[in-house]
């Protein structure tokens, strides 16, 4: 019965205690949570993930100035203009989710500061047909990094214990995909305005940007 | 005198010629049919302050960008396992989105006042270094007040440029200054206000001495926003 009362009033003293305003505020919160065998991705497969995106963001950020570049008044192409636009927003959304992806595998708890850097971009005069093909190199050159990045996530060992299968799975399915249908999308344009351009000129890159 | 008449009259003629040929169509006559073709550099949508905004309009669309990045990043620390907030990153993830939606539109701000945007610079604005993102919940509350009123200010500074010109060139611009309060300047201010009621509450509910409950119960709130 003592026991039981002495707890009690410990018990009492405590919450009192939390509940009396401390003199500091308390913000950071620990956890002591431990996993075993978790976090498991391989390091060179993290590394090329980052890698990879800070090249959807440097993507994003050509697409930007493309768009702002066929925004301006004296070249006046807002079907151009707003295809980048678009594509800009895409390589961001693509950055995104593979950020989101190293989260749900329990990356990025204490390195997320240095994860994506604002460069400069190259900057031309571009003209439509120029911009859809420099459009298509940089996705090429896209794809062919996701390519490597697959490699890497498979990994090398012969008993295939270091075979990242789901991220590999989902870089095929999601990301290769897009980019396939992406370039065929691009090669498409690019063909169309070629023939527009060699028999009409300056009249069909209009028109094709008016359809855009 | 008479030659003085004939000379004032011969400049006067001149100068009106030159101010003519600041024109649209002035270029069209006088490229029409030309082999030495002048081009036409006078057809533009340039009027008013343009020419000193849209240096600062592009300063401020490189902040926009970078500040779109660091919400990126702080709604990706507080997606962490070991953090866990869904609230805060939805919060965060959300001011990441409209930063970047608001570059977009500033940059069709410019070009539809015949300015344009250069993204082949690096870009001074604010820091150098990434910011830190490791944040704790209040602290991260505090720095996206600090970061919107930043963003306030980089509007409040154009718009005043609009306004007011600059000393040597005593030019207003109107639209500019009402495009600026109509998209950008009630909406921060809303933004700023909802920060700060977040960084008030939030402060006065860690005040206990085990706060893992309150700051658990504020993210579900914030879920909810």
């Amino acid at each position: 019965m003592m026991k039981f009362c002495a707890s009690f009033c410990l018990l009492t003293v405590l919450a009192a205690i939390n509940m009396a305003q401390a003199d500091n505020l308390q913000c950071n919160i620990k956890s002591n949570a431990a996993f075993r065998g978790w976090p498991d991705m391989k390091e060179p497969c993290i590394r090329s993930m980052r890698e990879q995106i800070q090249k959807e963001i440097n993507a994003s950020m050509q697409y930007l100035a493309m768009a702002a570049y066929f925004s301006n008044d004296t070249v006046n192409r807002p079907g151009f203009a707003e295809h980048f636009f678009k594509a800009a927003k895409e390589e961001r959304e693509h950055g995104a989710k593979l950020i989101e992806y190293l989260s749900m595998r329990g990356e990025l708890t204490h390195t997320v500061k240095d994860l994506i850097k604002v460069s400069p971009v190259k900057v031309k005069n571009w003209s439509g047909l120029s911009a859809l093909e420099d459009a298509f190199k940089l996705e090429t050159e896209v794809t062919k990094s996701i390519r490597d990045l697959i490699k890497t996530c498979e990994g090398n060992s012969k008993k295939a214990d270091d075979n990242d299968y789901h991220l590999v799975d989902y870089l095929t399915g999601v990301y290769l995909e897009e980019q396939l249908t992406g370039q065929r999308e691009l090669a498409g344009k690019i063909t169309t305005l070629e023939k527009m351009m060699s028999s009409q000129g300056e009249l069909g890159e209009f028109l094709f940007d008016k359809n855009m | 005198m008479k030659y003085f008449i004939a000379f004032v009259l011969v400049a006067g003629l001149c100068a009106l010629a030159q101010a003519q040929e600041q024109s649209c169509q002035v270029d069209v006559q006088s490229a029409c049919g030309q082999s030495a073709n002048g081009g036409v550099a006078n057809c533009n949508a340039r009027y008013a302050a343009i020419g000193h905004l849209e240096h600062k309009m592009q300063d401020y669309i490189h902040l926009q960008l970078k500040k779109s990045y660091e919400y990126l990043l702080m709604a990706t620390h507080f997606n962490s396992y070991q953090m866990n907030r869904p609230g805060f990153q939805k919060l965060y993830q959300g001011l990441s989105d409209r930063a970047f939606d608001d570059t977009i539109a500033l940059i069709k701000q410019v070009t539809r006042r015949g300015g344009s945007v250069d993204f082949s610079k690096p870009h001074q604005q604010g820091v150098a270094q990434p910011p830190e993102v490791h944040l704790n919940e209040l602290e991260s509350l505090a720095r996206a007040l600090d970061n919107e009123k930043e963003l306030t200010n980089g509007a409040i500074h154009v718009h005043t440029s609009a306004t007011h010109g600059t000393t040597e060139n005593r030019i207003h611009d109107p639209e500019m200054a009402h495009y600026l309060q109509e998209n950008f300047l009630s909406k921060q201010a809303a933004s700023v206000r909802t920060l700060s009621g977040y960084a008030n509450d939030l402060s006065k509910l860690v005040s206990v001495r085990e706060p893992a409950l309150s700051v658990y119960l504020f993210d579900e709130y914030l879920q909810k926003q």
